[in-house]
Protein backbone atom coordinates (compact mmCIF):
# COMPACT_ATOMS: atom_id res chain seq x y z
CA UNK A 1 0.00 0.00 0.00
CA UNK A 2 1.61 3.48 -1.08
CA UNK A 3 1.02 6.50 1.39
CA UNK A 4 -1.20 8.24 -0.08
CA UNK A 5 -3.40 5.09 0.21
CA UNK A 6 -3.21 5.00 4.04
CA UNK A 7 -2.90 8.56 4.07
CA UNK A 8 -6.42 8.93 2.16
CA UNK A 9 -7.83 5.81 4.03
CA UNK A 10 -6.97 7.09 7.43
CA UNK A 11 -8.79 10.63 6.85
CA UNK A 12 -11.95 8.74 5.62
CA UNK A 13 -11.80 6.77 8.53
CA UNK A 14 -11.20 9.55 10.84
CA UNK A 15 -14.12 11.68 9.10
CA UNK A 16 -16.45 8.80 9.53
CA UNK A 17 -15.89 8.49 12.80
CA UNK A 18 -16.96 12.41 13.10
CA UNK A 19 -13.70 13.96 12.70
CA UNK A 20 -14.53 16.79 10.28
CA UNK A 21 -11.00 18.01 10.66
CA UNK A 22 -9.76 15.18 9.16
CA UNK A 23 -12.78 15.22 6.26
CA UNK A 24 -12.10 18.36 5.10
CA UNK A 25 -8.16 17.58 4.77
CA UNK A 26 -9.52 14.59 2.55
CA UNK A 27 -11.78 16.77 0.83
CA UNK A 28 -9.29 19.20 -0.23
CA UNK A 29 -6.75 17.29 -0.88
CA UNK A 30 -8.83 15.04 -3.02
CA UNK A 31 -10.04 18.47 -5.04
CA UNK A 32 -6.50 19.13 -6.04
CA UNK A 33 -5.95 15.27 -7.43
CA UNK A 34 -9.01 15.78 -8.89
CA UNK A 35 -8.60 18.94 -11.10
CA UNK A 36 -5.21 17.70 -12.38
CA UNK A 37 -6.13 14.63 -13.55
CA UNK A 38 -9.53 15.89 -15.00
CA UNK A 39 -7.70 18.62 -16.92
CA UNK A 40 -4.91 15.96 -18.15
CA UNK A 41 -7.86 13.97 -19.51
CA UNK A 42 -10.00 16.58 -20.94
CA UNK A 43 -6.52 18.05 -22.64
CA UNK A 44 -5.91 14.69 -24.05
CA UNK A 45 -8.95 14.21 -25.69
CA UNK A 46 -9.30 17.58 -26.93
CA UNK A 47 -11.52 19.40 -25.05
CA UNK A 48 -11.96 22.83 -23.12
CA UNK A 49 -10.29 22.70 -19.80
CA UNK A 50 -12.58 25.27 -18.54
CA UNK A 51 -15.03 23.01 -17.26
CA UNK A 52 -12.46 20.97 -14.96
CA UNK A 53 -13.92 22.78 -12.05
CA UNK A 54 -17.17 22.07 -12.85
CA UNK A 55 -16.65 18.11 -13.04
CA UNK A 56 -14.13 18.07 -9.97
CA UNK A 57 -16.97 19.79 -7.93
CA UNK A 58 -19.79 17.26 -8.99
CA UNK A 59 -17.48 14.30 -8.34
CA UNK A 60 -16.37 15.98 -4.87
CA UNK A 61 -20.44 15.95 -4.18
CA UNK A 62 -20.53 12.40 -5.89
CA UNK A 63 -17.58 11.04 -3.56
CA UNK A 64 -19.44 12.64 -0.41
CA UNK A 65 -23.02 11.34 -1.03
CA UNK A 66 -21.78 7.77 -2.30
CA UNK A 67 -19.11 7.41 0.75
CA UNK A 68 -21.02 4.80 2.57
CA UNK A 69 -20.22 2.93 -0.61
CA UNK A 70 -16.67 2.26 0.19
CA UNK A 71 -15.94 -0.63 2.81
CA UNK A 72 -13.44 0.22 5.36
CA UNK A 73 -11.67 -2.68 5.69
CA UNK A 74 -10.75 -2.06 1.40
CA UNK A 75 -8.30 0.02 -0.43
CA UNK A 76 -9.88 3.64 -0.93
CA UNK A 77 -8.15 4.81 -4.01
CA UNK A 78 -9.68 1.59 -6.35
CA UNK A 79 -12.81 3.37 -4.72
CA UNK A 80 -12.02 6.62 -5.58
CA UNK A 81 -10.66 5.77 -9.38
CA UNK A 82 -13.87 4.37 -9.70
CA UNK A 83 -16.33 7.22 -8.64
CA UNK A 84 -13.95 9.41 -10.33
CA UNK A 85 -14.37 7.61 -13.68
CA UNK A 86 -18.05 7.19 -13.26
CA UNK A 87 -18.54 10.88 -13.27
CA UNK A 88 -16.56 11.95 -15.51
CA UNK A 89 -17.97 9.94 -18.39
CA UNK A 90 -21.37 10.69 -16.88
CA UNK A 91 -20.14 14.53 -17.28
CA UNK A 92 -18.53 13.91 -20.90
CA UNK A 93 -21.92 11.92 -22.20
CA UNK A 94 -24.11 14.39 -20.78
CA UNK A 95 -21.99 16.86 -22.63
CA UNK A 96 -22.46 15.00 -25.71
CA UNK A 97 -18.67 13.71 -26.26
CA UNK A 98 -17.45 10.48 -27.17
CA UNK A 99 -14.75 9.24 -24.61
CA UNK A 100 -12.52 6.40 -23.03
CA UNK A 101 -11.29 6.57 -19.91
CA UNK A 102 -8.34 4.51 -19.37
CA UNK A 103 -9.25 2.77 -16.02
CA UNK A 104 -5.48 1.87 -14.65
CA UNK A 105 -4.13 5.94 -15.68
CA UNK A 106 -6.30 6.92 -13.46
CA UNK A 107 -3.89 6.60 -10.06
CA UNK A 108 -0.15 7.65 -11.03
CA UNK A 109 -1.95 11.14 -11.64
CA UNK A 110 -4.44 11.08 -8.81
CA UNK A 111 -1.02 10.60 -6.85
CA UNK A 112 0.71 13.90 -7.31
CA UNK A 113 -1.49 16.39 -5.29
CA UNK A 114 -0.47 19.78 -6.19
CA UNK A 115 -1.96 22.84 -3.86
CA UNK A 116 -3.89 25.38 -6.15
CA UNK A 117 -5.47 28.70 -5.67
CA UNK A 118 -9.20 28.60 -4.79
CA UNK A 119 -11.08 28.34 -7.89
CA UNK A 120 -14.34 28.59 -8.55
CA UNK A 121 -17.56 26.99 -11.37
CA UNK A 122 -20.80 28.15 -12.01
CA UNK A 123 -22.59 25.05 -12.57
CA UNK A 124 -23.55 23.99 -9.39
CA UNK A 125 -24.42 28.19 -8.82
CA UNK A 126 -26.68 27.22 -11.40
CA UNK A 127 -28.33 24.07 -10.36
CA UNK A 128 -28.65 25.87 -6.91
CA UNK A 129 -31.34 27.85 -8.58
CA UNK A 130 -33.31 25.39 -9.20
CA UNK A 131 -33.48 23.77 -5.62
CA UNK A 132 -36.90 24.52 -3.46
CA UNK A 133 -35.67 28.02 -1.75
CA UNK A 134 -36.17 26.20 1.67
CA UNK A 135 -32.92 23.94 0.98
CA UNK A 136 -31.45 26.15 -1.51
CA UNK A 137 -31.46 28.77 0.98
CA UNK A 138 -29.36 26.59 3.27
CA UNK A 139 -27.10 25.29 0.89
CA UNK A 140 -26.26 29.01 -0.03
CA UNK A 141 -25.84 30.21 3.06
CA UNK A 142 -23.07 27.46 4.58
CA UNK A 143 -21.08 27.10 1.55
CA UNK A 144 -21.04 30.76 -0.54
CA UNK A 145 -21.37 32.40 2.86
CA UNK A 146 -19.34 30.02 4.98
CA UNK A 147 -22.14 29.90 8.09
CA UNK A 148 -21.99 26.89 10.55
CA UNK A 149 -25.05 25.11 10.58
CA UNK A 150 -25.94 26.70 13.85
CA UNK A 151 -25.40 29.99 12.64
CA UNK A 152 -27.52 28.94 9.37
CA UNK A 153 -30.51 28.64 11.99
CA UNK A 154 -30.29 31.86 13.91
CA UNK A 155 -30.64 33.61 10.43
CA UNK A 156 -33.30 31.81 8.75
CA UNK A 157 -35.14 31.09 11.87
CA UNK A 158 -35.14 26.93 11.93
CA UNK A 159 -34.28 24.75 14.13
CA UNK A 160 -30.72 23.33 13.47
CA UNK A 161 -32.29 19.98 12.94
CA UNK A 162 -34.05 21.18 9.90
CA UNK A 163 -30.93 23.60 8.55
CA UNK A 164 -28.96 19.81 8.69
CA UNK A 165 -32.20 17.90 6.76
CA UNK A 166 -32.39 20.54 4.70
CA UNK A 167 -28.63 20.57 3.65
CA UNK A 168 -28.46 17.12 2.91
CA UNK A 169 -31.30 16.94 0.99
CA UNK A 170 -30.08 20.27 -0.79
CA UNK A 171 -26.54 19.12 -1.44
CA UNK A 172 -28.54 15.65 -2.74
CA UNK A 173 -30.67 17.43 -5.08
CA UNK A 174 -27.93 19.39 -6.19
CA UNK A 175 -26.25 16.44 -7.67
CA UNK A 176 -29.37 15.61 -8.78
CA UNK A 177 -30.01 18.52 -10.52
CA UNK A 178 -26.26 18.11 -11.97
CA UNK A 179 -26.65 14.68 -13.39
CA UNK A 180 -30.19 16.01 -15.49
CA UNK A 181 -28.77 18.72 -17.11
CA UNK A 182 -26.75 19.24 -20.16
CA UNK A 183 -23.64 21.15 -19.13
CA UNK B 1 -19.47 28.91 -6.37
CA UNK B 2 -15.71 28.33 -4.97
CA UNK B 3 -14.79 24.68 -4.49
CA UNK B 4 -13.95 25.53 -1.31
CA UNK B 5 -17.18 26.83 -0.26
CA UNK B 6 -18.96 23.03 -1.61
CA UNK B 7 -16.24 21.53 0.40
CA UNK B 8 -16.91 23.49 3.58
CA UNK B 9 -20.67 22.73 2.82
CA UNK B 10 -19.80 18.76 2.81
CA UNK B 11 -18.15 18.76 6.14
CA UNK B 12 -21.01 20.61 7.17
CA UNK B 13 -22.92 17.49 6.34
CA UNK B 14 -20.60 15.13 7.49
CA UNK B 15 -22.28 14.73 11.04
CA UNK B 16 -24.98 12.68 9.12
CA UNK B 17 -23.34 9.35 7.10
CA UNK B 18 -25.46 7.77 4.88
CA UNK B 19 -26.09 4.25 5.87
CA UNK B 20 -24.13 2.00 4.22
CA UNK B 21 -26.12 -1.07 1.51
CA UNK B 22 -25.09 -3.77 4.08
CA UNK B 23 -27.08 -1.76 6.98
CA UNK B 24 -29.63 -0.48 4.80
CA UNK B 25 -30.43 -4.31 3.44
CA UNK B 26 -30.30 -5.27 7.03
CA UNK B 27 -33.26 -2.88 8.14
CA UNK B 28 -35.07 -3.14 4.38
CA UNK B 29 -34.96 -7.04 4.18
CA UNK B 30 -37.06 -8.29 7.43
CA UNK B 31 -40.22 -6.19 6.36
CA UNK B 32 -39.73 -6.85 2.47
CA UNK B 33 -39.55 -11.16 3.00
CA UNK B 34 -42.82 -10.49 5.82
CA UNK B 35 -44.39 -8.32 2.84
CA UNK B 36 -43.90 -11.17 0.36
CA UNK B 37 -45.19 -13.68 2.62
CA UNK B 38 -48.08 -11.79 3.58
CA UNK B 39 -48.61 -11.61 -0.40
CA UNK B 40 -48.76 -15.18 -0.60
CA UNK B 41 -50.87 -16.04 2.12
CA UNK B 42 -53.42 -13.60 1.07
CA UNK B 43 -53.84 -14.67 -2.41
CA UNK B 44 -52.73 -18.35 -2.59
CA UNK B 45 -52.58 -21.40 0.14
CA UNK B 46 -50.17 -23.94 0.30
CA UNK B 47 -50.08 -26.95 -1.44
CA UNK B 48 -52.14 -29.42 0.49
CA UNK B 49 -49.39 -32.35 -0.61
CA UNK B 50 -46.27 -30.22 0.77
CA UNK B 51 -45.26 -33.16 3.00
CA UNK B 52 -45.18 -35.88 0.19
CA UNK B 53 -43.94 -33.10 -2.18
CA UNK B 54 -40.65 -32.47 -0.24
CA UNK B 55 -40.09 -36.38 -0.55
CA UNK B 56 -40.22 -35.45 -4.80
CA UNK B 57 -37.18 -34.64 -6.54
CA UNK B 58 -38.80 -32.57 -9.10
CA UNK B 59 -40.12 -30.69 -6.03
CA UNK B 60 -36.69 -30.38 -3.92
CA UNK B 61 -35.13 -29.16 -7.45
CA UNK B 62 -37.80 -26.31 -7.88
CA UNK B 63 -37.19 -25.16 -4.53
CA UNK B 64 -32.93 -25.35 -5.26
CA UNK B 65 -33.61 -23.67 -8.76
CA UNK B 66 -35.12 -20.81 -6.53
CA UNK B 67 -32.94 -20.72 -3.70
CA UNK B 68 -29.89 -20.40 -6.14
CA UNK B 69 -31.40 -17.64 -7.91
CA UNK B 70 -32.33 -16.00 -4.52
CA UNK B 71 -29.04 -16.68 -3.16
CA UNK B 72 -26.76 -15.74 -6.24
CA UNK B 73 -28.80 -13.12 -7.00
CA UNK B 74 -28.35 -11.38 -3.30
CA UNK B 75 -24.63 -11.81 -3.45
CA UNK B 76 -24.17 -10.30 -6.82
CA UNK B 77 -26.05 -7.47 -5.74
CA UNK B 78 -23.96 -6.80 -3.18
CA UNK B 79 -21.27 -6.49 -5.38
CA UNK B 80 -22.96 -4.04 -7.74
CA UNK B 81 -22.93 -1.60 -4.56
CA UNK B 82 -19.21 -1.39 -5.22
CA UNK B 83 -18.38 1.17 -7.69
CA UNK B 84 -15.40 -0.25 -8.67
CA UNK B 85 -16.98 -3.64 -9.38
CA UNK B 86 -17.51 -4.32 -12.82
CA UNK B 87 -20.65 -6.19 -13.75
CA UNK B 88 -19.55 -7.93 -16.89
CA UNK B 89 -17.77 -9.72 -14.69
CA UNK B 90 -20.45 -11.72 -13.15
CA UNK B 91 -21.57 -13.92 -16.06
CA UNK B 92 -20.14 -16.63 -14.96
CA UNK B 93 -21.87 -16.18 -11.31
CA UNK B 94 -24.93 -15.80 -13.34
CA UNK B 95 -24.02 -19.37 -15.22
CA UNK B 96 -23.71 -21.12 -11.75
CA UNK B 97 -26.90 -19.63 -10.58
CA UNK B 98 -29.04 -21.48 -13.05
CA UNK B 99 -26.91 -24.91 -12.92
CA UNK B 100 -29.46 -26.46 -10.54
CA UNK B 101 -31.80 -25.56 -13.61
CA UNK B 102 -29.72 -27.23 -16.24
CA UNK B 103 -28.99 -30.44 -14.00
CA UNK B 104 -32.48 -30.57 -13.09
CA UNK B 105 -33.38 -30.08 -16.91
CA UNK B 106 -31.11 -32.71 -18.34
CA UNK B 107 -32.20 -35.59 -15.81
CA UNK B 108 -35.81 -34.80 -16.96
CA UNK B 109 -34.96 -35.57 -20.41
CA UNK B 110 -33.72 -38.85 -19.08
CA UNK B 111 -36.65 -39.64 -16.79
CA UNK B 112 -39.85 -38.70 -18.64
CA UNK B 113 -41.40 -40.26 -21.45
CA UNK B 114 -41.43 -38.25 -24.73
CA UNK B 115 -44.70 -38.34 -25.16
CA UNK B 116 -45.06 -36.37 -21.65
CA UNK B 117 -43.10 -34.10 -22.06
CA UNK B 118 -45.45 -30.76 -23.72
CA UNK B 119 -48.18 -31.87 -20.97
CA UNK B 120 -45.49 -31.43 -18.13
CA UNK B 121 -43.80 -28.25 -19.60
CA UNK B 122 -47.70 -26.39 -19.92
CA UNK B 123 -48.73 -27.64 -16.26
CA UNK B 124 -51.89 -26.08 -14.84
CA UNK B 125 -52.74 -22.50 -14.86
CA UNK B 126 -49.26 -20.97 -16.24
CA UNK B 127 -50.57 -17.75 -16.36
CA UNK B 128 -51.05 -17.51 -12.31
CA UNK B 129 -47.28 -18.31 -11.83
CA UNK B 130 -45.77 -15.50 -14.64
CA UNK B 131 -48.00 -13.11 -12.75
CA UNK B 132 -47.90 -13.77 -8.92
CA UNK B 133 -44.64 -14.74 -8.64
CA UNK B 134 -43.65 -10.97 -10.20
CA UNK B 135 -46.47 -9.90 -7.84
CA UNK B 136 -44.42 -11.42 -4.67
CA UNK B 137 -41.32 -10.50 -5.83
CA UNK B 138 -42.45 -6.93 -5.64
CA UNK B 139 -41.63 -5.98 -2.51
CA UNK B 140 -38.30 -7.81 -2.27
CA UNK B 141 -37.44 -5.84 -5.23
CA UNK B 142 -38.13 -2.28 -3.86
CA UNK B 143 -35.77 -3.66 -0.97
CA UNK B 144 -33.12 -5.04 -2.77
CA UNK B 145 -33.13 -0.99 -5.08
CA UNK B 146 -33.15 0.53 -2.12
CA UNK B 147 -30.11 -1.29 -1.08
CA UNK B 148 -28.49 -0.37 -3.96
CA UNK B 149 -29.46 3.13 -4.09
CA UNK B 150 -27.06 3.36 -0.86
CA UNK B 151 -24.05 1.78 -3.18
CA UNK B 152 -22.89 3.73 -6.05
CA UNK B 153 -23.17 0.74 -8.62
CA UNK B 154 -20.98 1.36 -12.15
CA UNK B 155 -24.23 0.44 -14.22
CA UNK B 156 -27.43 1.50 -12.78
CA UNK B 157 -29.42 -0.69 -15.49
CA UNK B 158 -27.20 -3.65 -15.14
CA UNK B 159 -27.50 -3.50 -10.95
CA UNK B 160 -31.05 -3.29 -11.11
CA UNK B 161 -31.63 -6.31 -13.53
CA UNK B 162 -29.71 -8.05 -10.56
CA UNK B 163 -32.24 -6.51 -8.63
CA UNK B 164 -34.84 -8.11 -10.08
CA UNK B 165 -33.40 -11.56 -10.58
CA UNK B 166 -32.31 -11.68 -6.87
CA UNK B 167 -36.08 -10.26 -5.89
CA UNK B 168 -37.34 -13.05 -8.92
CA UNK B 169 -35.45 -15.88 -7.12
CA UNK B 170 -37.03 -14.78 -3.68
CA UNK B 171 -40.71 -14.66 -4.86
CA UNK B 172 -40.54 -17.97 -6.58
CA UNK B 173 -39.06 -19.45 -3.50
CA UNK B 174 -42.05 -18.79 -1.95
CA UNK B 175 -44.59 -19.32 -4.79
CA UNK B 176 -43.32 -22.79 -5.05
CA UNK B 177 -45.14 -23.54 -1.65
CA UNK B 178 -47.92 -23.18 -3.72
CA UNK B 179 -47.79 -24.25 -7.10
CA UNK B 180 -47.95 -28.12 -8.10
CA UNK B 181 -46.42 -28.12 -11.35
CA UNK B 182 -42.99 -29.34 -10.39
CA UNK B 183 -41.77 -30.43 -14.08
CA UNK B 184 -38.01 -29.04 -14.49
CA UNK B 185 -39.88 -28.23 -18.29
CA UNK B 186 -42.34 -26.21 -16.31
CA UNK B 187 -40.07 -24.45 -14.13
CA UNK B 188 -37.51 -23.71 -16.88
CA UNK B 189 -40.81 -22.01 -19.04
CA UNK B 190 -42.61 -20.52 -16.92
CA UNK B 191 -41.07 -19.91 -13.55
CA UNK B 192 -38.03 -18.62 -15.52
CA UNK B 193 -40.43 -16.65 -17.29
CA UNK B 194 -41.40 -14.72 -14.51
CA UNK B 195 -37.56 -14.44 -12.68
CA UNK B 196 -37.29 -12.74 -16.11
CA UNK B 197 -40.35 -10.22 -16.01
CA UNK B 198 -38.80 -9.15 -12.61
CA UNK B 199 -35.55 -8.64 -13.74
CA UNK B 200 -36.95 -6.24 -16.81
CA UNK B 201 -39.02 -4.50 -14.37
CA UNK B 202 -35.57 -4.00 -12.15
CA UNK B 203 -33.15 -3.08 -14.71
CA UNK B 204 -35.93 -0.59 -16.17
CA UNK B 205 -36.34 0.98 -12.62
CA UNK B 206 -32.73 1.03 -12.03
CA UNK B 207 -31.62 2.68 -14.97
CA UNK B 208 -33.70 5.78 -13.96
CA UNK B 209 -33.43 5.33 -9.41
CA UNK B 210 -30.05 4.21 -9.85
CA UNK B 211 -28.48 7.08 -11.18
CA UNK B 212 -25.63 8.83 -9.54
Amino acid sequence: MSDLEDELASWMRAAQAGDAAAYRRLLATLADMLRRWVRRELARQGYEIAEAEDIVQETLLAIHLKRASWDADRAILPWLRAVTRHKLIDNLRRRGRRIMVPVDDVLETLAAPEPEQTLSADALDRHLATLPPGQSQVVRAISVDGLSPTETAQRLSLSEGAVRVALHRGLAALAAAARRSET
Amino acid sequence: MKTDDLIGSLVADHANPPASPRRTFAYAAPPALLGAILIFSYVLDMRPDLGDALMSWRYLFKVLVSASIAAFGLMLLFRMTKPQHDPAADIKWLALALAPLAVSLALETLMLPVDRWSASAMGFNPEYCVTLVPLIGLVPLAAALVTLRHGAPQSPTAAGAIAGFAAGGIGAFIYALHCDNDSPFYVAIWYMAAVGIVTLVGAVAGRFYLRW
